[in-house]
Parts: structure tokens; sequence; C-alpha cells
């Protein structure tokens, strides 16, 4: 019984563990990318947190992702698998660009 | 309001209109009458914005459609010059349709890039706006001898605004089948002129439509996008951007950013958002009017 309560106990925490901690934070400032630039390794995480009053999206320009509407104080995440450089944008303000250089090494 | 209902009252109802569609696509109508007329126009509703200096958009746009019923005399359409929404999501797109079902005249709605955030942003604000004979946004009607065209410059990914080839094209063909003495009206959301570069307050390609709109001798540009009143003339055409019914934003090139003027005192909200009444005069001259909810 205690097993199984262990097991269950177990399964629950792996269900809900959070995503892995980001290897860079970018935020969305005075309607600007700071920073504009962050390299990481292949399987990193980037995380970017919207500290505007106003909304604001995060596009790669070949469409390989898109963070939908972020509102304020609202925060998205995305992995990068492949190494590469990734140039983003805001659809809402596209004078806001940034991008992500994944380099070649050993990632997560 | 039921969503066969709300669309019959998007676009045509009550203007009394007899329109068909032309070769190309163009949407001509005939004019039912010659006398000065008004319309109004409001923008910049962005129903889900939820920060200051305005934590509660729905209710001052219900206060200005209030506004706008309670006119003495009712204006012949409503034109809504886009950013309904703020982050174009389905229930914003839902709380906007519910509360300008409640005006009294018919409404048109042209898209913000707020509604059209991602191609769902996009595809939601046709589902909920557009009208069945103009499914890509944008469209021309005739009325009391003005030709009204509404553009659509926020629908291009990687650049806003921008109105793109296609609607140039149809622009340009529109645009050649009316008289010089014709009154035009030009509705859209992004500035066609350059307000401010630096923070995109500018249509790339809306040069181009200022150069076809040149030989005429009375055009009136009306937009929205950046939350506040400024006119600005280039030969015959006159510019008139219209303050939004959620907040304001700062002056052109006065502040750090564009964006909510989070910082401005809760009693001087109202003083600045509002509406637009425009009046259409016997010669086609439009006198506009901006109206501030306090």
């Amino acid at each position: 019984m205690i097993a199984l309560l262990l097991t269950a106990l177990l399964a629950q925490a792996s269900a809900s563990s959070p995503p892995a901690k980001p290897a860079a934070v970018v935020h969305l400032r005075d309607f600007k990318f700071v920073p504009a630039t962050v390299h990481v390794k292949p399987g990193d995480t980037v995380e970017w947190i919207n500290d505007d009053a106003d909304a604001h999206t995060v596009d790669s320009v070949t469409k390989a992702f898109d963070s939908g509407g972020l509102d304020t104080h609202e925060s998205w995440a995305h992995v990068f698998k492949t190494a590469g450089s990734f140039a983003y944008f805001c659809d809402l303000h596209p004078y806001m660009k940034g991008v992500v250089i994944v380099e070649k090494g050993t990632g997560k | 309001m039921k969503r066969t209902s709300f669309l019959e009252h998007v676009g045509w109802t009550g203007l009394g209109l007899v329109y068909t569609i032309g070769s190309g696509g163009l949407v001509t109508a005939a004019a039912d009458a010659a006398e000065p007329f008004t319309f109004v126009q409001i923008s910049d509703s962005h129903i889900g914005f939820h920060q200051a200096p305005n934590t509660d958009p729905p209710s001052t746009l219900r206060a200005a459609i209030e506004a706008i019923n309670a006119l003495p005399v009712q204006p012949r359409f409503v034109m809504h010059t886009g950013d309904v929404t703020h982050l174009s999501k389905a229930a914003e797109f839902d709380t906007a349709k519910q509360l300008l079902a409640s005006l009294r005249a018919p409404l048109f709605v042209i898209p913000g890039e707020h509604d059209a955030i991602g191609s769902d942003g996009t595809k939601l604000f046709l589902q909920n706006f557009a009208r069945k004979d103009a499914p890509q946004g944008w469209y021309a009607f005739d009325l009391g001898g003005v030709h009204f065209l509404s553009i659509v410059n926020v629908f291009n990914f990687e650049k806003m605004g921008l109105i793109g080839n296609e609607q140039l094209d149809w622009i340009r063909k529109d645009l050649a089948a009316q008289k010089t003495t014709t009154p035009i009206v030009v509705f859209g959301h992004v500035p066609l002129y350059t307000v401010y570069e630096p923070w995109g307050w500018m249509t790339e390609d809306g040069g181009k439509v200022v150069a076809m709109l040149q030989r005429f001798d009375n055009v009136t540009v009306l937009n929205g996008h950046i939350h506040q009143v400024l006119e600005h003339t280039e030969g015959k055409i006159r510019f008139r951007t219209a303050a939004g019914t959620a907040y304001p934003q700062p002056a052109p090139g006065t502040a750090a950013a564009p964006g909510p003027l989070k910082d401005l005192p809760p009693e001087k909200l109202l003083s600045t958002i509002g509406y637009r009444t425009a009046r259409v005069e016997e010669r086609g001259q439009v006198q506009t009017v901006d109206k501030m909810l306090g």
C-alpha cells in the first residue's frame, strides 16, 4: 500500500515538474528585447518576460516559433534543439528585434 | 444578440444602400442621399487590456456607445478603426461584439494589429467582423455622394503597417473609377503618413496610396492606432488620427517608448478617450469633431 502511494506521488511529481530552468532570460522592456542577443547551447531553454504595459509577441522570422500575444507580466519559453542563429521580432512592433544564437557544443 | 443577427448589424443594415460587386470584386453602391449627413469613428478599444490607466476598457467602450446612441441625430454608420481587442483572443472578440451590438447605427469594423496576432487572430477577426461580400477585410462603398474606402494595413507578417501589393492593386482600380470631384474618405488603422518612424507610427507603403489620392479635390483620411487626435495636411489631403476608447499614448517622441500612459491620474482618463463625429457637408467636405468622454 505504501509502495503504491509512493509510486503515485512520484508519478504526480514527475507530471507536474517545472520546465527546465532557462539558460537565458530576455525581458521585453520599453519596446526592446533586453538583451537583444543571447547565446545558448542546443537543448537550452530561453524565456521571454513582458515587462511592458503594452502587449508584445516573440515571432521567429522563419515562423519556426511564435509566442502568441504576451500580456503584461506574462512569460513564454522555447527550447532550441539545434545549433544556428534564430532571428525574431515582435509582431505588434516589428522594429523590436532580437536573435538567439545556439552554438554548437555540449548542451542538455 | 445571436451571431447571425449581429452580422446583419455589421455593415449595410439600415443604410438603405443598393450595392453590387463589380468586376474585380469591387464593391460599389448607389448613393441614396445628397443631403448632409454624419457618421462616427471610434477606435482602439483594446478589450482585454487590464492595466493602468484603464483597468476596465469594456466600461469605457460602453460609455462611448451610450454617448453615440444618445446623439440627437443618429449617424448613418459607425466605423471602428481597429484594435477592438488587445490580444486577439476569442473571449475578447466576443465581449467586444456583444458591446458593439448595442449601437443603434450600422457598424463597420476594420482590424488593428492587436486584432490580427498570429493566423488565429486574423481568422477570429474576419469571422467576427468581416463582411460576407469582402472576406479579405477591405472594401469600398458610396454614401451621399462620398466614396468611402476601408483599407487594411496590419495583415502583413513582419511589417506593420503595410498594405501590400494585392490591396494596392485593388485600391488603384477602385480609385481609377472615381471622378476627381468626388469626395473621398479613407479609413485605416495605422496612419498612412509617417507620424513618427522610430515608434513605427507609419505605413511603409502608405505613400503609394497618398500618391493615388493626390488628384482628388477633397480627401479625408481617418486613422486610429496612436490613441490621440492629430491633424496633418498634405496638399488637398487631410489626415486625422483619432483618440481611442481605452487609453491615451504619449505624443510622438515625448517618451522613451510608446504604450499606455500608465501614470495618467485616474481622474484624467475620460478626458483623453472618446469618439469622433464627422459631418459631411453639401459639397462633400468632412468636418470632424472629437468628443471626449469626460
